[in-house]
């Protein structure tokens, strides 16, 4: 149903096009003379008119070239009372439908879809001591890193705030002495976003080195020197 | 008034006009972009034109529609009448803009035709009755602007003369009247639109308020305006009814009186009265509300003139309006309302002298204008000036805050990973040990490319865009001739297993992932939908989006369970869903596996 009024509509402006030319190479002239002598800027700003009312243009100019006059200039007047009676009605009407219409808008606004269930994905709980931190490790990143731990075991927390606003971010863990950038040395920990807190256990001491890494990038985004026995 | 057609009939005070109009719009475009993005720096470059436009579009509609009435209310707002038409073109120009630019940021480069995509992408949702209760606030609002678009384009492309003239004035102002409808379609299309996303109070009480000033003095106009239609006079035997005494009529001024239904315009020009026909040829101005200059009575509208005696205008011109016969008694003026044959000259009835009235000012374009009058202009300008730029920083203060996300655009990577086409088509980066995965999309409104099936477990070389937000992301593969498979990739046998979280059900809005993820921005709620739509049925993967209290939310992939794919209606796309099934971890990506998908009234 669509296509086929829009096929419609597409043929009634071809068909205007070609009745816009011959209106310009002749049927104007005849129906009004001042046409004959008017620049062409005049006759590009009138073109699209003539393509959107072709029916009647077309019908005018026949008139003409049959000898009548067709132009407006005959007719009679304006007839004001009328106009202003056709004017009132319209007001009228609006004046009913456009606040019934708005209202209706306003009432029928669906509610924001409701709140996500509590936590879907699995939350590693955080270790009861604070080694080291809240520490901004990251310059230009959102990023709160805590060193946590209880006896033997070391958690590193990531608080991001916000969205990193990079691809693909992963963490990995580089011990001290390997001098070389992930996957080929190093403890893949796994994916960093936000806002959200992540949290990864190492398996000894935090001394190493905590890597940001894109993986779509292909680089580092950001490291941070750990020494935390 | 002319005896030949130029494209624009430039004088000053036209040319002051429009630089005063040019001055409001780019105040009004600036205020909006620069509140924009001081406020709300996310928001993107299309989203900014698209609603710049179409807020400097509409404030100028109501400017446009007050003229009307507060002239028929106020002559000194008669200078603004004068050039309105230029008001009108500029309105339309940036509507097109709006709607252009909608057409083709929402609907091209996808699986359908633009045109059917903008009307028929939500069809489902024309039916507002539906399972016995009123269905509105999914009701498709795009259609209501692209009417109005029409009826604007209409009005603009026959705003000239020469359509005065060969469509007749009758047919002329009732095909401008349709403005009135239009302005209606528009408040219908941002109540059913913009305004179901944006929740600021704001937005509500400014068109409200707007529709409430420009129906409120259409009204009061037009009651003005009955109240002298209504006036009936008593007739004298042989047809002439009393029109008022000669004495109310100042040298060189007119009068409008009612006649049995129509108007007429008594002037007094040397000592002399003469009834003409209130009407003019041009736009239908009130002749009666104007002064005689150089011997013509002139219309305060446009300053078509016509000569008292006749009705004639003076040569070269060739307007006539009707002249009716008219007689003095006792001081008394009587007025036959049966026009005479046109062009009949006559020489008026001689009246005894009246004093000057000086009281109004009347306004030509052709003429300097009178200091009062320039005075009471300004201010109407300036308070325009002022207010425009203002109303369209409040809208562009009040906007819903804009999500975080980014799209390369432009910008083209070297990617090598390993495909997988399950549980949906994604590139894995990094090592069996650890890595991240990239959704794949197509360019524009597409889903992955077919070149890429058959190839599930293969190491692929690619080159495209990324689109990324809060941990997701996306590749567009915009360069399928980068595509090259390398093989089985070894690694495929040693990837971490797939996490499953056991089975979940979530409520939330049927989303198009690469829209959200950051190529448009809002890329979720109503006044996206259209959009999503388009993108979900090129094959863009689904998403539920399941929002927190702060509004961002979270996005779950939507899969099929096992080898059977996903079933849904892709004019989903915009309204709540509840989604059940397993919920897995594809690394970062959160999958549901659908088992049951029912879309929420």
């Amino acid at each position: 149903m669509i296509e086929v009024l829009l096929s419609a509509v597409a043929l009634y402006l071809a068909i205007g096009l070609l009745a816009a030319m011959a209106l310009h190479r002749k049927g104007l002239p005849r129906l009004d003379p001042a046409v004959a002598h008017a620049p062409w800027r005049f006759r590009l700003l009138i073109t699209p008119g003539l393509v959107a009312l072709w029916p009647v243009m077309l019908r005018k100019a026949t008139l003409a070239a049959a000898g009548s006059d067709a132009t407006g200039a005959a007719e009679a007047p304006v007839a004001p009372r009328r106009l202003r009676a056709s004017h009132l009605a319209l007001v009228l009407v609006i004046l009913v439908g456009l606040p019934a219409a708005f209202f209706a808008a306003l009432w029928s606004r669906g509610p924001v879809p409701p709140v996500a269930q509590t936590e879907i994905f699995p939350v590693t709980e955080p270790l009861p001591q604070v080694l080291h931190g809240p520490d901004p490790a990251f310059a230009g990143l959102p990023i709160q890193l805590r060193v946590r731990g209880e006896d033997r075991r070391r958690q590193l927390e990531l608080e991001v705030s916000a969205d990193l606003e990079q691809p693909s971010i992963v963490a990995y863990w580089r011990p001290p002495g390997t001098g070389q950038e992930p996957p080929l040395e190093g403890l893949f920990l796994g994916p960093v976003w936000g806002p959200a807190t992540q949290r990864f256990e190492l398996p000894g001491a935090a001394k190493g080195t905590l890597v940001l890494h894109s993986l779509a990038l292909g680089h580092e985004i950001g490291a941070a020197a750990l020494d935390v026995p | 008034m002319s005896v030949g057609y130029t494209s624009v009939q430039w004088n000053e005070h036209k040319k002051l006009y429009d630089r005063v109009l040019l001055a409001g719009l780019l105040l009004a475009t600036g205020a909006f972009a620069g509140v924009s993005l001081w406020l709300h720096p996310r928001i993107t470059a299309e989203t900014l034109v698209l609603r710049a436009s179409a807020v400097a579009a509409f404030l100028l509609l109501h400017v446009i529609l007050a003229i009307g009435p507060l002239a028929r209310l106020d002559r000194r707002f008669l200078p603004l009448l004068y050039n309105r038409r230029h008001l009108g073109v500029a309105m339309f120009l940036l509507a097109l803009v709006h709607g252009a630019l909608a057409l083709v940021q929402f609907h091209a480069l996808g699986n359908a035709n633009p045109w059917v995509s903008l009307l028929g992408a939500t069809r489902n949702d024309y039916a507002i009755w539906r399972n016995g209760a009123l269905n509105l606030e999914h009701l498709p609002f795009e259609a209501f602007g692209l009417v109005a678009l029409g009826i604007l384009f209409l009005m603009a492309a026959t705003s000239h003369d020469f359509w005065l003239r060969n469509l007749g004035a009758s047919l002329w102002k009732s095909l401008h009247l349709a403005v009135l409808c239009a302005y209606a379609l528009i408040v219908v299309h941002v109540a059913f639109g913009a305004i179901q996303s944006e929740r600021s109070l704001a937005y509500p009480v400014l068109l409200g308020a707007g529709a409430a000033l420009v129906l409120g003095l259409h009204l009061l106009a037009g009651w003005r305006e009955r109240r002298q239609d209504r006036l009936r006079l008593a007739l004298e035997a042989d047809g002439f009814v009393r029109v008022g005494e000669s004495s109310a009529i100042a040298e060189g001024r007119g009068k409008v009186v009612p006649a049995n239904g129509e108007r007429l315009a008594l002037y007094r020009h040397q000592d002399r009265l003469y009834a003409v026909s209130n009407v003019c040829r041009h736009q239908g101005g009130p002749l009666g509300e104007g002064r005689v200059l150089d011997g013509c009575i002139t219309c305060p509208w446009h300053g078509w003139q016509y000569r008292p005696q006749d009705g004639t205008s003076p040569p070269p011109f060739t307007e006539v309006v009707p002249t009716y016969p008219l007689r003095l008694v006792d001081g008394e003026i009587w007025v036959k309302p049966q026009a005479l044959p046109l062009a009949t000259s006559s020489d008026g009835v001689p009246a005894p002298p009246a004093p000057p009235d000086d009281a109004d000012e009347l306004y030509v374009g052709y003429l300097p204008v009178p200091a009062g009058l320039a005075r009471f202009v300004r201010g109407v300008a300036l308070a325009l000036l002022v207010g425009a730029p203002a109303l369209a920083a409040l809208v562009a203060w009040r906007q819903e805050p804009f999500d975080s996300g980014v799209f390369e655009f432009g910008v083209v990577r070297s990617f090598e990973g390993v495909l997988y086409e399950r549980p949906l088509p994604h590139l894995r980066l990094g090592g069996a040990a650890g890595g991240g995965s990239l959704l794949l999309a197509g360019p524009g409104k597409l889903g992955p490319p077919p070149e890429i099936r058959g190839h599930h477990g293969e190491t692929m070389q690619v080159e495209g865009s990324l689109v990324y937000r809060r941990g997701l992301t996306m590749l567009e593969l915009n360069r399928p001739k980068s595509l090259r498979f390398l093989g089985p990739a070894e690694e495929a046998e040693q990837r971490p297993p797939i996490v499953s979280l056991g089975t979940v059900e979530l409520v939330g809005e049927l989303v198009d992932t690469k829209c959200f993820l950051g190529v448009m921005r809002p890329g979720a709620g109503k006044v996206h939908r259209s959009c999503a739509v388009r993108c979900l049925a090129g094959g863009v993967p689904p998403g539920l989006l399941v929002r927190d209290d702060d509004r961002g939310g979270s996005v779950f992939l939507l899969t099929g369970d096992g080898e059977t794919p996903l079933d849904f209606d892709v004019q989903w796309a915009g309204r709540t869903l509840r989604a059940r099934g397993e919920l897995q971890l594809l690394d970062e990506v959160p999958v549901l596996r659908v088992k049951g998908l029912a879309l929420l009234p």
